[in-house]
């Protein structure tokens, strides 16, 4: 362990911990509207302030943590998945498969990324869902190339021959041998993606096509607080700094994840 | 050399070919017809008027067909007219495409100037005090939203220091300005536009230029330049920062999608009719012309972006031979 990796890893699972208990840890109701309490300041009974329709900031905070991390999660799975897939196709099977397969890539990295997952959301309805599988179909590629790189070397190595002449299936090879040999780098890839993830969820919430008011997410909270801004500082300042601390946390264990890897 | 960028153009053909593929079955596989938006909330359109309207767009005839209609317009530049006011999207595009690329040529200056000498300096000393405060910097750079950043800098230089315009390109007495004032009053209006769209990569090409730099300074060349008693000057800034520099040209050209992506953000909050902002309207309203012309250019923009960085690279590394 390195102190990249600890300090990363405290900070995943800090806000891991509060998304898990949210409704132990949050002190009101997250929708529970008090309009007497209206762009209340931080103070002992709200103790991050109350918004706009004079709900409890920090229990929306908390419940938006568990929003955000689950896109991160999910959409990050959902590439990685699809780039495992591709990118070992295309390692393994060479030939037409890889030419194809890595030319759709290069085709999907010439799209600004952001374009297009704007498109797909605003074409599809914004739901926590959509949200999370435009994201993940989006953001493959990275995980494709770096699978494949690995599979191209690894698969001439003497134990990929030796499982083939004891007459181990292509599947069998792939999913129990080259893959695992080959997950070190997409590891690095994968936390580092989880932050992105997190990044462009909170923008497109941000921009009011994330997820929709009142379920709250730290993008759309922010958004709220761009309305207001000048008059309530609290609605402006601790979403953002729950989205950079967060991200920051995946960033530092995912750096953390590589250098331990370049030293062993 | 002229052959090299000939057969690179060539080759761009399929890419451009497969953009057009994918834009188009984006567009087309969402749910949601172009004709709901100008006739579904409209009580008195007709299902014939609405027919109507789909064949006046060729909406009815099939998939294939249409693309094939669409891709032979789009060789000519006409993406056809926009559904919100029916001005070409040629047109829309162009006006759009300047402010756009201006500030991101701007913002790619800025991080060139401020994150190369950055990245030297923190190589020179690596694991000193201030190649580890680089290095926080850094992680800084690569987790701040860029909307938020946004936020603080309008809250604080705009609204409560009042150094600087928010939102627009120009004020609103622009007109009666002279050229001069003219000039800088832009300038005023992109200062925080640039200086976010900066910030974050600015982080990367520092990062960059610091682990080619450490790389570049353990070479052999390195050391015979030392040992021949040259300047530690001389051996930074003439043998080391010049092949350090080298791959920073292709990170620059793989930056642009990030770049234009991007620009949908900050020109929304700065409110810049730039093509982010113009891309987002579009997406709100469903235009799907303006959609498709928006996500194709993009696309090429990106193509040239990394012709330009290979071409550029085979220029100025003798190695590679064309």
């Amino acid at each position: 362990m390195n102190r990249l990796m600890i300090i990363g890893a405290g900070i995943v699972i800090f806000f891991g911990l509060v998304a898990v208990l949210a409704p132990f840890i949050a002190s009101h109701d997250p929708g529970q509207i008090d309009i007497e309490n209206i762009l209340t300041g931080p103070s002992k009974e709200h103790i991050l302030g109350t918004d706009s329709l004079g709900r409890d900031l920090f229990s929306r905070m908390v419940f938006g943590a568990r929003i955000s991390l689950l896109v991160g999660l999910i959409a990050v799975g959902i590439s990685a998945a699809i780039g495992i897939l591709l990118g070992s196709l295309a390692g393994y099977y060479g030939r037409w498969v890889d030419a194809w397969i890595m030319r759709f890539v290069d085709i999907m990295l010439c799209f600004p990324t952001f374009f297009l997952i704007l498109a797909v959301i605003a074409l599809l309805e914004p739901s926590i869902v959509n949200i999370m599988m435009i994201i993940g179909v989006t953001s493959w590629m990275g995980v494709a190339r770096l699978i494949r790189a690995e599979i191209l070397s690894l698969k001439e190595r003497d134990f990929i021959y030796a499982e083939r002449a004891i007459g181990a299936s292509d599947i069998r090879i792939i999913t129990r041998h080259l893959i695992p040999n080959a997950m070190a780098p997409v590891l690095v890839s994968i936390t580092l993606g989880i932050a992105a993830a997190i990044l462009v969820e909170s923008s497109l919430s941000f921009l009011g096509i994330g997820v929709q008011p009142p379920t709250p997410s730290w993008g759309n909270i922010l958004s709220e607080g761009k309305a207001v801004m000048g008059a309530a500082w609290w609605m402006m300042l601790f979403p953002g700094l729950a989205i950079f601390i967060t991200v920051l946390g995946y960033n530092l264990l995912g750096e953390g994840i590589r250098e331990r890897l370049l030293r062993s | 050399m002229i052959k090299y960028i000939f057969n690179r153009l060539i080759g761009l053909v399929p890419l451009l070919l497969g953009i057009t593929i994918i834009t188009f079955a984006v567009i087309h596989l969402a749910p949601g017809k172009p004709t709901d938006m100008e006739t579904q909330f409209n009580p008195k359109v007709s299902m014939e008027a609405r027919e109507r309207i789909a064949h006046l767009y060729g909406l009815d005839k099939p998939l294939h067909v249409q693309y094939a209609d669409w891709l032979k317009r789009f060789l000519r530049f006409d993406f056809g007219v926009s559904f919100v006011d029916s001005r070409p999207v040629i047109q829309k595009i162009g006006e759009r495409i300047p402010i756009t690329l201006g500030i991101n040529l701007a913002s790619i200056i800025l991080i060139l100037l401020i994150g190369v000498p950055i990245g030297v300096s923190s190589a020179v000393k690596e694991g000193g005090f201030y190649d580890r405060f680089m290095t926080v910097f850094v992680f800084v750079g690569f987790a701040i939203p860029t909307f938020w950043l946004s936020l603080i800098l309008m809250d604080l230089v705009g609204v409560r220091w009042g150094l600087l315009p928010i939102s627009g390109i120009k004020s609103l007495e622009f007109e009666r300005f002279g050229l001069f004032e003219k000039v800088i009053d832009v300038a005023r209006h992109l200062i925080l536009p640039v200086a976010v769209s900066a910030f974050g990569g600015l982080a990367g090409i520092s990062r960059y230029m610091r682990s080619n730099m450490v790389h570049v300074l353990k070479q052999d060349y390195i050391r015979t330049a030392r040992a021949k008693g040259l300047k530690e000057k001389a051996v930074i800034y003439k043998h080391a920062l010049r092949n350090a520099l080298l791959p920073v040209v292709t990170i620059l050209g793989l930056s642009v999608p990030g770049l234009i992506g991007g620009s949908v953000i900050f020109e929304s909050i700065f409110s810049i009719p730039g093509m982010g902002r113009l891309f987002y309207e579009s997406v709100m309203a469903r235009d799907y012309p303006v959609i498709m012309g928006v996500l194709v250019i993009g696309a090429m923009l990106t193509l040239l972006g990394n012709l330009l960085a290979d071409v550029s690279y085979a220029a100025v590394d003798p190695r590679i031979k064309l």
